[in-house]
């Protein structure tokens, strides 16, 4: 098992209660030390509302009590009213519960009941839990303080220069997670340092946004201190598949020319080089020479997006990039996004909730990163 | 996991700076073993296209043994590659530019000699003009700086096949050039270049200029962050860089906000390059697009970039001749800026001046 496999079924933060929180801690049981486990997902919430009354859950819950007590099986009440039964696999119990159900529910079954394996389905489970336990919205964020300027950049570059940054560096899985089989696979790790909680410890309270060009210029200072970082021999012989956002000044420092020549042919070609649009929409021309010159060498290139309105202005087709990195929020348009862009080229990042895998899955995507996948 | 090892306190890297010192010197060590190989000079550029041009060099220096040089006056030398290494790396810049890139090509050993000539004379650096400022002092710097020094007054003519030339626009364009002027060495680096303009720009919202009174309505940069004053005049438009498009500065409320200030939306900073990456369908439909000429727009990928676009919201910027003008009637453009705009501009004033002067005199 890799260091990253329990990771995908991390759900320690989310708001359950009783039979939820018991179906979660099975699942992460089940990754955790491989056991196994069949799991009927009966879900009542979604039939018809003729039966949605409470007696007719009460009656399928006494009629399931008999058929599940030869499996040993756990029966779990979720909040929106939804049955999961887990019990060891073999017997074909559940199978026999779920085509008794089929037959009862009749034209809805297919909607109705679902089987899953632990731990193959873990993440498919951990779905159906955040979804029956109505989510909860992060507080916004409180409104920024003063601009940042000049005279702070100069501040913040003078305590870049001493301050360790190994508190603000994020180093993130990549998993491939499948909606039907498979535990999620680590692709790659993204690594990159988190400019705004930086700036909010060294110089507390300042709106990088009001000066975009400035945070611009902060972040290459940042790009130049990590690249120099992992091109130290033991880092380039640890770093294996990695991905990096950088901005487009770093390609011609000492830094990145140090770590390009550390990586060698075979470590080129399994980094990715992400560019945030703004970087692409601030210097076409210099988008244009660093991707000539990063196709020459062998990187993979990906366009950093902050926000899905932003990739019908710059279509990935055009920009010539291997992949796109999107952050899910829980407004998103899938349909939108499966148009301007094949979803096996899309990883979507930012994903802090189950929900955020459910409904990449429903655009197609299979690659997710996110404080939920933590390494 | 490395997270904690990786990144303990360290001095930062100094800042990239030129090798002019070193010039003359590398020139005349490179000239040892450089028969049959070639030096290829750059011009000076703005900072956004010396690092483009950088990044490419040293590519080309890595893929064929030679070096990349840079002069105090921020000219770039690849030296020391063959001549199909540096026929490569030119055809590499003129993509990435969308259009020929101007250089000298020195065949060594026989062009030693300009090549040493050239070497002696770029290790000086120019008498620096600038204000000495550094960056915790740039943002005063900028609120101080006199905005007669940086402004140019460009008209924008409305043109056409067999139409009275009419003043469309009096645009008030930030010249980044003098800007970098201004600045000195700081102004090197793209964005606080580019941190800069917005810095002007705001001062300008804040208190536009004043014009002349009956000009054409006036076209000015806006910044980035922050709602502008009031729109000086009826039809005045705003123009915000390209960059604006990832972020709230082009946000339907603040698209809304300088609409209700009275302000028409212009965009800048596209170009050739521009349009080989992005789909100006998503740029807001309201606004006016500033297209800066340059021959590549006559390449396929820029003619479908525009493809389906109203020209009625184009602006052709940068026109330097004839040919500028008829790429723009042919594509149904209507409004042209640049040189040669300025040209026809000040010939038709000085024609006018002659006919008054004549009247006068008569």
């Amino acid at each position: 098992m890799t260091a990253f496999g329990p990771a995908a079924v991390a759900a320690a933060e989310l708001p359950l209660a009783g039979d939820a929180a018991a179906l979660a801690a099975l699942a992460r049981n089940s990754v955790v030390a491989g056991v196994e486990r069949q799991v009927l997902h009966i879900r009542l919430g979604r039939l018809a509302s003729g039966l949605q009354h409470e007696h007719h859950h009460r009656l399928l819950r006494e009629a399931l009590a008999p058929m599940l007590r030869p499996s040993r099986a756990r029966l779990f009440a979720l909040p929106n009213g939804d049955l999961v039964a887990a019990a060891p696999p073999g017997g074909g119990h559940l199978e026999t519960v779920a085509t008794m159900l089929g037959t009862l529910f009749a034209g809805a079954a297919h909607r109705a009941v679902a089987l899953l394996r632990l731990p193959e389905q873990a993440a498919a489970l951990m779905v159906t839990i955040e979804a029956a336990v109505a989510p909860v919205a992060p507080p916004p964020l409180p409104p920024c303080g003063a601009a940042l300027t000049a005279t702070d950049a100069a501040a913040l570059e003078r305590a870049v220069g001493t301050a360790s940054l190994a508190a603000h560096l994020r180093c993130r899985p990549v998993m491939r997670i499948a909606p039907t089989c498979g535990a999620p696979e680590l692709q790659w790790t993204e690594w990159r340092l988190a400019l705004p909680t930086l700036c909010a410890a060294l110089l507390p309270g300042l709106d990088l946004r009001a000066a975009p060009a400035l945070a611009r210029w902060l972040r290459g200072l940042l790009d130049r201190r990590l690249l120099a970082e992992l091109a130290r021999p033991e880092e380039v012989r640890r770093l294996g598949h990695a991905g990096l956002a950088v901005g487009l000044a770093c390609l011609a420092t000492p830094e990145f020319q140090r770590l390009d020549g550390a990586l060698g042919q075979p470590g080129r070609a399994r980094l990715v080089l992400g560019f945030a649009a703004e970087e692409v929409l601030a210097d076409p021309e210099g988008f244009l020479a660093a991707r000539e010159v990063c196709r020459a060498r062998g990187y993979r290139l990906a366009l950093e997006l902050e926000d899905a309105a932003t990739l019908a202005l710059l279509p990935p087709e055009r920009l010539g990039v291997d992949l796109v990195r999107l952050p899910w929020t829980p407004g998103l348009e899938a349909r939108a996004m499966a148009a301007a862009v094949p979803p096996e080229r899309l990883v979507l990042a930012a994903v802090d909730r189950a929900a955020g895998i459910a409904w990449g899955w429903e655009a197609g995507i299979t690659l997710f990163e996110g404080p939920l996948l933590r390494g | 996991m490395v997270v904690n090892a990786v990144l303990a306190p360290r001095t930062p890297a100094s800042p990239w700076h030129g090798a002019a010192g070193r010039l003359a010197l590398a020139a005349r060590q490179a000239l040892l073993g450089a028969a049959g190989r070639v030096a290829l000079r750059l011009a000076p550029a703005g900072p956004h296209r010396r690092r483009a041009v950088r990044l490419l060099l040293q590519e080309a220096a890595q893929a064929g043994g030679g070096r990349v040089l840079e002069s105090a006056a921020g000219e770039l030398l690849l030296l020391g590659v063959t001549a199909a290494e540096a026929a490569r790396a030119e055809a590499a810049l003129s993509h990435c530019a969308g259009g020929p890139v101007p250089g000298t090509l020195w065949h060594l050993p026989q062009d030693a000699a300009p090549l040493l000539a050239w070497a002696e004379a770029a290790a000086t650096p120019p008498a620096e003009a600038g204000v000495a400022c550094d960056l915790a002092s740039l943002d005063a710097a900028l609120a101080m700086l006199p905005l007669g020094q940086v402004l140019v007054r460009r008209e924008v003519l409305r043109l056409g096949p067999g139409r009275t030339p009419g003043f469309a626009l009096r645009r008030m364009a930030v010249s980044r050039t003098r800007l970098a002027a201004a600045l000195g060495p700081l102004s090197a680096d793209p964005d606080l270049l580019d941190h800069a303009m917005d810095r002007i720009a705001r001062r300008l919202a804040e208190a536009p200029p004043a014009d002349r009174a009956g000009a054409a309505p006036p076209m000015l940069p806006l910044p980035l962050r922050g709602d502008p004053a009031e729109a000086p005049a009826p039809g005045a438009t705003g123009v915000l860089p390209l960059v604006a498009a990832a972020g709230a500065a082009l946000s339907l409320p603040r698209r809304e906000r300088l609409a209700a200030a009275g302000w028409r939306l212009a965009i800048g900073g596209l170009d050739a390059a521009a349009l080989h990456l992005i789909a100006l369908g998503a740029l807001p439909g309201e606004a006016l697009l500033l297209l800066r000429w340059s021959p590549a727009l006559a390449d396929r990928a820029a003619q479908q970039a525009l493809r389906g676009l109203d020209p009625e919201r184009l602006v052709l910027t940068g026109c330097d001749g004839p040919e500028a003008f008829a790429w723009g009637f042919g594509r149904g453009i209507g409004c042209f800026a640049g040189p040669a705009v300025e040209a026809l501009v000040n010939a038709a004033r000085s024609d006018a001046a002659r006919v008054a002067g004549a009247e006068c005199g008569g």
